[in-house]
């Protein structure tokens, strides 16, 4: 986007005052980042998470795309986790592979997800780097998948991921829409794209309730928080 | 004691009991207390209606007892009038709605047939699917399937609107669905709601699965009348939520 914009400051605009020219210019690139900001967050949805039932196995293994031709339970693992306590007693992740890297591990709250790509009858794809996207599959046994409806009913709370964004009266963006500064929401039921909330204050006192919108076309338009 | 049965005081009685039970369901109706109760919703609007003429026919007795006769009279003819009033409204909208029904029937009768013979259609293929258009946004489909644990809860308990305010304890059950086992140890219904028509049943192998609208966390809405789209709330934990997903992954 520099390069852009410094073309644009050397190639243009020649009979305008320099000051004004820079107003443009600022301006433009304020506009521009914040399309961008939009963007990033506005990003696909995957179909939930995977959590792991770590509470009653030691080990998580995690196999490459599962052979058809084999019978469910004669794959052979690739790569493994092991679970365990830490000295406080706490949950934690003892060994892991050096590529692992979940989307949220907060074992110490009991909280561990994967995001979910793909659901089958005896495996699970998940996806075990967030950076790289990298995959693999789990056994269907070893954990839950949570989709997203039930997610986002077992979490604190969630955000608007735009200023723009209004709670309505019912789940219909044809009927009023308000504003609020900063809300926090806390979800109480999900139909299709709505969600019905209460709407919370910085401490977190009910001072309200409505219907947002959660996703569209396959977008996220929440942004979600596990803990308070 | 005499004065207690005097034609006047009688007629007054009787005038308090009717003109208050009348007002009784006028004010149910206002309040829109029968409102999403299913069945219940006669039933709570013809409890209004007995619950103001008992109270009226009670404190007729006292007024009586307090008044002069003539003053009866005259109080006679006011609930006479109340009576008449009330009555010419529901008859001026019995025929008002019948007079739309007529007009619509009416309607309906003079379109025009063609005149030409439609020609007979040959299907082109074995399954073929109808696009309609979705009125109401993308909750066609709802969210999947609620099961019910029948071998575990042999009772489905039915709620009407449920109170953000209070939890599942503060809800009281508007109908219910009752299972038992014959004597082959099949599944059959002892009771069951003459508006249930759930999205699939096999009620002898204990399947039973509604659409799910809506999702929460004690309570679910779900369309408990396919046919009509009619939508009760149920207690998530007498049952499975299944996702589309799962229900086409492990079809029943």
């Amino acid at each position: 986007m520099s390069i852009l914009c410094a073309f644009s400051l050397d190639s243009g605009f020649s009979y305008l005052p320099t000051q004004t020219v820079l107003k443009i210019f600022i301006t433009a690139c304020i506009y521009l980042s914040m399309v961008n900001i939009d963007y990033a967050q506005n990003k696909e949805m995957n179909m939930g998470f995977y959590s792991p039932d770590f509470i009653n196995i030691d080990k998580l293994y995690f196999y490459d795309v599962p052979n058809r031709q084999k019978i469910s339970g004669q794959e052979t693992p690739i790569d493994s986790l092991t679970f365990g306590k830490d000295q406080y007693n706490n949950y934690a992740l003892l060994s892991a592979p050096t590529w692992f890297q979940p989307i949220h591990d907060k074992l110490d709250y009991a909280i561990f997800y994967l995001k979910l790509k793909r659901l089958g009858r005896d495996y699970f794809e998940v996806i075990v780097n967030e950076t790289t996207g990298k995959t693999a599959y789990v056994s269907r046994e070893s954990g839950q998948a949570i989709l997203w409806p039930e997610f986002l009913l077992n979490i604190h709370s969630v955000e608007f991921i735009s200023d723009t964004q209004k709670v309505f009266d019912n789940p219909n963006i044809k009927s009023a829409g308000r504003s609020y500064d900063r809300p926090f929401f806390r979800s109480r039921y999900i139909e299709g794209d709505w969600m019905e909330v209460e709407i919370l204050d910085d401490d977190f006192k009910v001072i309200g309730r409505g219907w947002i919108r959660w996703k569209e076309n396959g977008k996220l338009l929440i942004n979600y928080n596990l803990l308070s | 004691m005499k004065n207690f049965f005097k034609p006047a005081r009688i007629a007054f009685y009787f005038l308090m009991l009717i003109a208050f039970f009348i007002l009784g369901l006028f004010y149910a109706g206002i309040i829109n207390a029968g409102k999403n109760q299913g069945l219940a919703g006669g039933v709570i609007v013809l409890g209004y209606g007995v619950l103001f003429s008992g109270i009226a026919f009670l404190a007729s007795f006292f007024i009586a007892h307090k008044v002069k006769h003539k003053f009866i009279v005259r109080l006679n003819w006011v609930l006479v009038i109340v009576v008449l009033i009330i009555y010419g409204i529901i008859h001026y909208r019995y025929l008002n709605r019948e007079k739309t029904k007529e007009n619509e029937k009416t309607n309906t009768e003079s379109i025009k047939q063609p005149s030409t013979s439609i020609p007979k259609l040959e299907p082109t293929a074995m399954l073929t699917q109808i696009e309609t258009t979705i009125t109401n946004e993308e909750n066609q489909m709802g969210l999947g399937f609620f099961k019910p644990n029948f071998f575990n809860n042999s009772t489905l308990y039915f709620y009407g609107e449920v109170n953000p305010e209070k939890g599942l304890t503060g809800h009281i059950p508007t109908d219910s669905l009752v299972t038992a086992r014959d004597q082959y140890g099949d599944f059959t219904s002892t009771y069951a709601p003459p508006w249930l028509w759930p999205e699939f049943m096999k009620l002898e192998y204990g399947i039973m699965y509604f659409k799910i609208n809506t999702l929460g966390r004690e309570f679910i809405k779900v369309e408990a009348n396919s046919k009509n789209g009619q939508e009760v709330y149920l207690n998530r934990d007498e049952g499975e939520v299944l996702f589309w997903p799962e229900t086409i992954l492990f079809p029943i």
